[in-house]
């Protein structure tokens, strides 16, 4: 991937008198003075250094700024995966500079190394660079954190004439690095409570055309003959199929609360934020339904009424990754779209809310959603350790009022019907899935008879 | 105070050897330059605090200070005596003075965490060594050519080669300021 790469200037105003040629000048013109007027041999002694370094350093005007580059291997890589970025300086000029100094910054979640010399992270490196000679430093270490990241702007400095003459900063432009959240291990084998299309992978808890058997039953009209079950026809003397539960497709709606963050996000191997969490483990439900061929769609809850229309398949598993990459927390008075939300979702669709329940507005939300009929599933991201700072003898107390307020919100919320599991990565959902799913057949057989 | 222990704590060996240097050359430079009638603890205390800051500052206009009062300390402690100044101990002092000016310009560049390639170090001072060796001998040749004509304290040959180079330098600044104003 190319990165800024200015073209050569052929301009010798780019290069300007630094301070050491200021000074020996200033040194020069004294001693020579003082020369002249006390008639000293010796000053004049003293200022030829001086007198041969100018002469030596200007004669060897340069007129080229270094050429600057950043490139690297990766566009996009996962948490924790390794990156490699190469600085490249350049002498493009007919002099040799003294030194180039050269450096670049980067995110802070990138967490880079010089892999030449010593193994130090961020610092500046200076070389000596002859004439249409060219170093590089390459940059290599692992992205500690999901999100949009960059390297650079990279800029460097080139000192000529024994230190006289400096140019201007180069500066490149910076190069920019989609990390995706690690999608930590998830599995659900329960049963989508509402299998919506004709395709797909769920069993369903309608008889049709499928691999799952559900039961044999006598030959009617309208029967294929390939589903005739022979072994029961021979033993009853009368024909018998076979009867099984269609497979259907499902939606998923990944509903994100970003109105909040809480807990301090220490990357991929550190602790987890809410909106780590949020992320993770939304980009590990996405997978894992798009994988069994499931519609999965996105909404943020928050200031931004952003959403991702639902689709199934890998293009919207990378689509998926891609929109994570721009959830952001934003406190807001007026959370957009909030009040059309469950007009919004499918009335089959799966709802899993990520939410840390930090908020009212959160938890009326979900409320909402289950008065609706929406089949929803909450998710909890708040962090398990998280803590707060004891600012006087009243806190610990306050703290523990706010957990019993939260409790109770998450009981209400049961009450409700609404499953509340804390994410554990595997088979965090499946329980809750279960009874989701109860319900749904129930709700079904209550429309039946009615 | 985080800020600055995290900024010592970022200091490269090769940082602290050019400051070093600054420090030392600046140091014997400014020795030199004591008079003698004026040699005492004081005084190399206060070389000392000179040098010092010249080594944490080298990127100000302290250093020039610093090596005026040097150069005004020579001028002071010889004159009239100049007689009994020994060529050896003009050349040192005129290399070291040098090296001290030279070292000040190289700190300047270098940033304080800079990892920093030893060819760096190792041309710059073979650079610096050859002008100071190279002007030694131009000084010996100055300093034996006046003993032949009216010794060391040759009035009238050191302001014709002052003069000499003044005008040298004023056509090197003349032509800096041209080639700025055709820019």
């Amino acid at each position: 991937m190319p990165g800024g790469d200015p073209p050569p200037e052929e301009t010798s105003h780019d290069w300007h008198p630094t301070k050491a040629l200021g000074r020996a000048l200033v040194l020069v013109g004294l001693l020579l003075v003082g020369a002249v007027l006390f008639g000293r041999i010796d000053l004049v002694v003293i200022a030829v250094p001086f007198v041969a370094s100018v002469a030596w350093g200007l004669s060897r005007r340069p007129r080229t700024v270094p050429g600057l580059r950043l490139a690297t291997l990766e566009e996009y890589a996962a948490e924790g995966a390794e990156l490699t970025t190469t600085l490249t300086a350049a002498n493009r000029d007919v002099v040799a500079y003294d030194l180039v100094v050269a450096r670049t910054q980067h995110s802070a979640w990138l967490t880079l190394r010089s892999t030449n010399g010593d193994k130090q992270p961020d610092r500046p490196v200076v070389a000596a660079l002859n004439r249409g000679e060219a170093a590089d430093v390459v940059l290599k270490g692992p992205a500690r954190r999901w999100g949009r990241h960059s390297i650079g702007p990279a800029a460097a400095v080139a000192a000529a004439g024994g230190g006289l003459l400096a140019c201007r900063a180069v500066v490149t432009g910076s190069l920019g690095f989609k990390v995706f959240p690690v999608t930590e291990p998830f599995a659900a084998v329960e049963a989508m409570p509402r299998a919506a299309g004709l395709v797909g992978q769920h069993r369903s808890r309608r008889a049709g055309e499928g691999g799952e058997l559900a039961g044999v039953r006598q030959f009617g009209p309208g029967d294929r003959l390939r589903r005739i079950d022979w072994r029961t026809t021979l033993r009853t003397r009368q024909l018998h199929v076979a009867r099984t539960l269609s497979d259907r497709d499902a939606e998923v709606v990944l509903l994100l609360d970003v109105l909040t963050e809480a807990g301090r996000s220490g990357g991929i191997a550190g602790e987890a934020s809410v909106v780590d969490t949020t992320v993770r483990a939304s980009a590990a439900i996405a997978e894992h339904y798009l994988t069994l061929g499931d519609r999965v769609s996105l909404i943020e809850y928050g200031a931004n009424d952003r959403r991702l229309r639902p689709a199934s398949g890998r293009r919207q598993f990378m689509m998926v990754l891609e929109w994570l990459l721009d959830v952001y927390p934003h406190q807001v008075v007026r959370v957009a779209g909030g009040s059309r939300l469950s007009a919004a979702i499918s009335p089959n669709a799966l709802v899993v809310v990520m939410t840390p329940l930090l908020d009212a507005r959160s938890a009326d939300m979900i409320a909402g959603l289950a008065r609706a009929g929406r089949f929803v599933v909450t998710v909890d991201t708040l962090p398990a350790g998280i803590g707060t700072q004891t600012a006087n003898a009243w806190t610990p107390a306050a703290f523990g009022i706010w957990r019993l307020e939260r409790a109770n919100t998450i009981g209400q919320l049961r009450e409700h019907g609404v499953p509340v599991v804390s994410w554990q990565g595997a088979g965090s959902l499946d329980l809750v899935l279960r009874d989701v799913a109860r319900m749904a057949g129930r709700a079904q057989g209550a429309g039946v008879h009615r | 105070m985080t800020k600055f222990l995290e900024a010592i704590s970022r200091i490269t060996p090769a940082t602290v050897l050019v400051r070093g240097l600054v420090f030392v050359f600046t140091f014997i430079a400014l020795v030199l330059a004591i008079p003698s009638f004026m040699f005492g603890v004081t005084p190399l205390s206060v070389a000392a605090l000179a040098a010092l800051v010249t080594a944490l500052a080298p990127g100000t206009r302290m250093v020039t200070i610093v090596l005026a009062a040097g150069l005004f300390g020579w001028v002071a402690g010889w004159l009239g005596r100049l007689g009994e100044l020994s060529a050896v101990q003009l050349v040192l002092f005129g290399s070291v003075l040098f090296l001290a000016h030279s070292s000040a310009s190289l700190a300047a560049l270098i940033p304080f965490d800079a990892v920093v390639s030893p060819e760096v170090l190792l041309r710059w001072y073979l650079r610096a060594f050859a002008i100071a060796g190279g002007s030694a001998l131009v000084g010996l040749v100055l300093i034996v050519g006046a003993s032949l004509t009216s010794g060391i304290n040759g009035t009238a040959l050191a302001s014709l080669a002052g003069l000499a180079a003044a005008a040298g330098l004023i056509a090197v600044l003349v032509r800096l300021l041209r080639r700025r104003t055709n820019n």
